[in-house]
């Protein structure tokens, strides 16, 4: 033992991070619900819109980014405080591939939405 | 799997007849119930919503037909209301995390706190959005 990774996996570095995305999240979150004012219940024309001004295409994308690694550490926590093994590993890894394929898709349809409507 | 980690003791479950509920603990629950509706629910909504929207005008309208459904009203108006708890409790967590608030008439205050202040910031956006 040198001082480092004591908790065994890096756990520290998982509880910063977990701070650290809540914070950045933070400002997102009131994007957000602004947004969800904008667009409930929008026609296509201006839901389509709103996605092709950069500012809300690229917060759309980094917020995903953010929740898709937010909502990642946060299950695995809870997956290893009532999961017995091996579930609990699987449990894991299926909700990393799940959080990873949800921003593919939602960058692409992002991207699709800003590309095709001239702002 | 026969390691050291695996023979662990997992943490006691809150729901049950365990312990007594009160404030602290429902409110510490609720946050990690919130934490997994959004992730499993909110966000894959929002997901199909974003993906319709790319599809083209008629999946668009599809997605919006089945919104305006009293299922689809009540998952946009659960996800919201969950939305609001999960981000105000985060703040409180993360004023915690400085180290102050931390006395527990100050967890009871808090906590009182930020539920009304859930129940308004939810009932302001439904009507800003409707």
């Amino acid at each position: 033992m040198n001082g480092q990774d004591t908790a065994g996996h890096g756990g520290l570095g998982h509880w910063l991070w977990q701070r650290v995305s809540s914070l950045v999240l933070i400002p997102l979150t009131v994007w957000l619900l602004w947004a969800i004012t904008r667009l409930a219940g929008a026609d296509y024309a201006s839901a389509t819109q709103f996605f092709s001004h950069p500012f809300n295409a690229g917060l759309a994308i980094l917020m995903t980014a953010v929740v898709a690694f937010h909502a990642q550490t946060g299950i695995q926590v809870i997956c290893e405080d009532y999961i017995a093994q091996p579930w609990q590993s699987l449990l894991i890894w299926l909700t990393r591939i799940a959080c990873f394929g949800g921003l593919v898709l939602m960058a692409w349809a992002i991207l699709g939405i800003a590309g095709s409507s001239p702002p | 799997m026969n390691t050291e980690t695996d023979r662990r003791p997992i943490s006691p479950y809150l729901i049950g007849p365990y312990y007594k509920p009160q404030l602290t603990s429902m409110l510490s629950i609720i946050n990690r119930l919130t934490g997994v509706f959004l992730t499993a629910v909110s966000t894959p909504l929002i997901l199909w919503w974003v993906v319709a929207l790319a599809l083209g005008p008629e999946a668009y309208a599809t997605m919006l037909a089945r919104l305006s459904s009293l299922p689809g009203k009540g998952a946009m108006l659960i996800s919201l209301l969950f939305l609001c708890y999960h981000f105000l409790n985060g703040i409180r967590h993360l004023v915690w995390d400085t180290g102050h608030f931390l006395e527990l008439e100050n967890v009871y205050r808090t906590g009182w706190i930020m539920v009304a202040a859930t129940l308004v910031l939810f009932a302001f956006t439904w009507w800003a959005a409707s």
